[in-house]
């Protein structure tokens, strides 16, 4: 009997080993570490800060490809907000354009359209063409000449538009979550679609077409008025009032009534407007579109 | 039988060697996973240790968080233990709920096929199981919480026996309840308790019911209070915004809401509504089979033709199809809950279907003891060899079949979330928040740094200037458009300060500077 305890208390022991063996394997795995430098896993050198300085001074594609940072979406975003666009060669600049964006619409682009990756940097960022087209003269020889022929350039900003549409168009797993990076297909398309309208304002109204022809309440209407909202905050405005009001928009009031909430409250003048709106909406909204509304209506408020 | 009694003649029913077959399952699953603290896991820990009045790392977040918005046991318990034995303690609830998973399996497995002895057979073919080990070393009640359901259920089906019990069955009712406050679908679980009992002891079966009330009651009456209104669940308004799910991207509309224990505008204006009907575009047709392609994708072929074999002939056995009824009842809520739009995890997808898992594992090996037998006899070799030989087949199935979860970029358990941890924790003073994603968040909360959601692109504007966190921490699962977000307008410069980047992803930091654009 006795025998048979101790093995028992054997058998206990040696879950118990077990579980401090597991425990402490997993603690040293989270155990913080000092003197860690500030650019690991790339060629970068420690002080990142003086890098991006001196690559800003003296940017050009080839320290870009040397330092290989470019090929990281967040750090290419990063420094794309502050590039001195008239100090940094053009073909770079494409380049960290294209990388600031969702890999996966680039390669969805990349798969469908015969452009290479600064082409698509070029095409999908309006300030980054302008200045491509600035060293238009004398720049013949490099990857971005098709960029100074203009009949190309509007043939392409069509195909990239169309296919930006058809993106938006797709079908998208509804259960894309939020961890999943940039592979939401449609949310990346409608930004890209921003991206490449803002500033132009000769294609409000086809895109404001384009816009309409989705079924009110689809994800796809969301999509493009965001679009819109983004390109064109204060020509589309008229149109999401609209959407707001009308009893007949559906649930498409709710994403309008969001967008007019996040412009508006960057413009003070707009934002009586967009109150009365929504406080109108409430009347025929139902209860999951007057949540919406309530929260919209808070955030034109401010909180 | 009291309770007592009762629970005894379990305890006594513990076998020395399956304590050491529950050890072996401790240690190999180590071997076999890297552990992994998910974002909720960490908010649990914190949640938990701000419940008990204990110090947490982000201990003034204690008053903006909904507190009882994770049911109680596993915060409170993963709290406590991490408080005591360091941040490795909160994966002791996960494997030691799955190393001791094999024994309610095993005894399900013994009252179907009539065999005894099959925990060894059980624990391995659990390891061929690549979700198992990832499940096991995950930082988050799921496990602990399918262990408690098959535990209920082995002892339901041995209730069965003592056909004059009366507490064991009120016993069984207490456990589903504290199933319910393990995880929130534990809820489900109960009603089916309930209708087995009633079918197989008649209007006994009720006491469950009782014994379920007694804890589900004071927990309802306290979120009910909490809320203002009578509620059963703190995720009710999860299922009241869902349909906004079908036409609202889903990025910004969880900003707007908030992920995990945050308290948001918005959760209480749809915390007002009763729960609305999901019109998303997937019929029900798709969702099976999404669900289906799911499982079938992440276990390995040679278990599923085995757990065909296993299901085949226990219904053919009539003595004990009950069992498989019993089977069935487990199944169901978790299959119809994987089937909704809320229940589905494109990152995660077996999150609510581990418990039809490990069925299919209990019917895998109710037929690999069945095939075991044939190959004995054809074959003319030992029991050993045949047993060892078919294990054999579905381990190495199971190597193919690698849980697609394993294979992603999870920023908190990667080299470079480490580092940029480390780095925040060297190179910011202690009292600077740090803001990012709830997704990215654990890299803050490792980094010993106060944490702050990044706002919806529709609330950015809510974001004084003035009370924005210097640092930000972006990585590959957010994308880069935390940094292309409207919040950071002009005005806003945002300097790259670390990173850190590996096979499969990245980690940046970045400072806010007040100024000018260069």
């Amino acid at each position: 009997m006795s025998e048979a305890k101790n093995r028992t208390r054997t058998s206990w022991v040696f879950l118990s080993i077990a579980l401090i063996f597991v425990i402490s394997r997993a603690s040293s795995a989270f155990e913080l570490r000092a003197g860690v430098p500030s650019a690991v896993g790339t060629e970068l050198p420690a002080n990142l800060q003086e890098a991006t300085e001196v690559w800003l001074k003296h940017g050009d594609a080839e320290t870009l490809a040397e330092s290989n940072l470019h090929m990281l979406p967040g750090l290419a975003a990063a420094w794309l907000r502050g590039l001195d666009l008239s100090r940094v060669d053009s073909e770079a600049l494409a380049e960290v354009a294209i990388s600031s964006m969702s890999q996966t619409l680039v390669r969805e682009l990349q798969s469908s359209l015969d452009y290479t990756r600064p082409e698509l940097g070029v095409l999908l960022n309006r300030p980054v063409m302008e200045r491509a087209q600035e060293q238009c003269p004398g720049a013949m020889s490099s990857s971005l000449h098709r960029v100074c022929d203009d009949d190309w350039l509007l043939a392409s900003k069509r195909d990239i538009l169309a296919e930006l549409y058809e993106l938006i168009e797709t079908e998208v797993e509804f259960a894309a979550e939020i961890r999943l990076g940039d592979s939401d297909l449609g949310l990346e398309a409608s930004n890209a679609l921003c991206r490449v309208l803002v500033g132009d304002f000769t294609m409000y109204e086809d895109t404001l077409s384009k816009v309409m022809s989705y079924e009110l309440g689809s994800r796809q209407h969301s999509l493009g008025i965001m679009a819109i909202s983004c390109a064109y905050p204060e020509l589309s405005s008229p149109y999401l009032l609209d959407l707001v009001t009308s009893e007949n928009s559906g649930n498409s009031m709710v994403i309008a009534a969001f967008e007019l909430a996040r412009t508006s409250s960057y413009d003070a003048s707009s934002r009586s407007k967009v109150r009365a709106a929504i406080s109108a909406a409430f009347e025929w909204a139902d209860p999951q579109q007057s949540a919406a509304l309530s929260v919209a209506d808070q955030i034109v408020g401010g909180w | 039988m009291s309770n007592a009694h009762f629970v005894r003649s379990l305890w006594s029913k513990i076998h020395k060697r399956e304590m050491y077959i529950v050890g072996f399952l401790v240690i190999a699953i180590s071997l076999l996973a890297a552990p992994l603290l998910n974002p909720d896991g960490l908010e649990m820990v914190q949640v938990g240790q701000c419940l008990l009045g204990i110090n947490a790392v982000d201990y003034w977040m204690c008053e903006t968080w909904q507190p009882l918005y994770y049911p109680p046991v596993f915060p409170i318990l993963a709290g406590l233990f991490t408080k005591f034995f360091g941040i490795g303690a909160i994966f002791s609830l996960s494997i030691l709920s799955a190393a001791l998973l094999v024994r309610p399996l095993s005894r399900i497995v013994e009252g179907i096929s009539g065999q005894q002895g099959v925990t060894g057979l059980m624990a391995i073919t659990l390891l061929s199981i690549s979700s198992y080990s990832f499940y096991g070393l995950l930082a988050e009640p799921r496990m602990l919480s399918v262990f408690m359901l098959f535990f209920l259920w082995s002892l339901m089906f041995k209730v069965e026996g003592y056909r004059a019990s009366r507490q064991p069955l009120v016993l069984i009712g207490v456990l589903s309840g504290i199933l319910m406050l393990i995880r929130p679908e534990g809820i489900l679980a109960s009603p089916m308790l309930v209708a087995y009992s009633l079918w197989r002891l008649g209007r006994r079966g009720w006491r469950i019911a009782v014994g379920f009330l007694m804890i589900a009651l004071p927990w309802w009456c306290l979120l009910s209070v909490s809320a203002g209104r009578l509620t059963v669940s703190s995720r009710s308004w999860e299922l009241a915004g869902a349909s906004l799910l079908s036409y609202l991207p889903v990025r910004p509309l969880v900003q707007l809401w908030g992920v995990g224990a945050s308290d948001r505008p918005m959760r209480d204006a749809l915390s007002a509504l009763g729960p609305s009907e999901f019109s998303g575009e997937s019929s029900a047709i798709d969702a099976l089979l999404s669900v289906l392609l799911d499982l079938t994708s992440s276990l390995p072929a040679p278990l599923l033709i085995l757990a065909a074999i296993g299901l085949y002939l226990s219904i053919k056995r009539h003595d004990n199809r009950h069992l498989s009824v019993g089977m069935v009842l487990i199944v169901v809520p978790y299959l119809a809950l994987a089937m909704t739009p809320v229940g589905r995890d494109v990152a995660m997808p077996l999150n609510n279907l581990l418990p039809v898992v490990f069925v299919v594992a209990v019917y895998g090996v109710v037929g690999l003891l069945w095939l075991s037998t044939f190959v004995r006899r054809r074959l003319s070799i030992s029991g050993l060899s045949s047993n060892m030989l078919l294990l054999s087949i579905v381990f190495i199935g199971g190597r193919f079949t690698p849980y697609p979860s394993s294979q992603l970029f999870w920023p908190q358990s990667s080299e470079s979330g480490y580092l940029a941890a480390s780095w925040l924790n060297e190179n910011i003073s202690e009292g600077e928040t740090v803001a990012s994603t709830f997704a990215s968040s654990p890299i803050v909360h490792i980094s010993e740094r106060p944490w702050l959601a990044l706002p919806s692109r529709w609330d950015g504007s809510s974001w004084e200037v003035a009370d924005r966190p210097s640092w930000l921490v972006v990585s590959a699962v957010d994308g880069p458009w935390p940094i292309s977000s409207p919040m950071f307008g002009d005005g806003v410069n945002i300097e790259p300060r670390a990173i850190f980047s590996d096979d499969l992803g990245w980690v940046l930091v970045l400072e806010q500077t007040a100024g000018s654009r260069r």
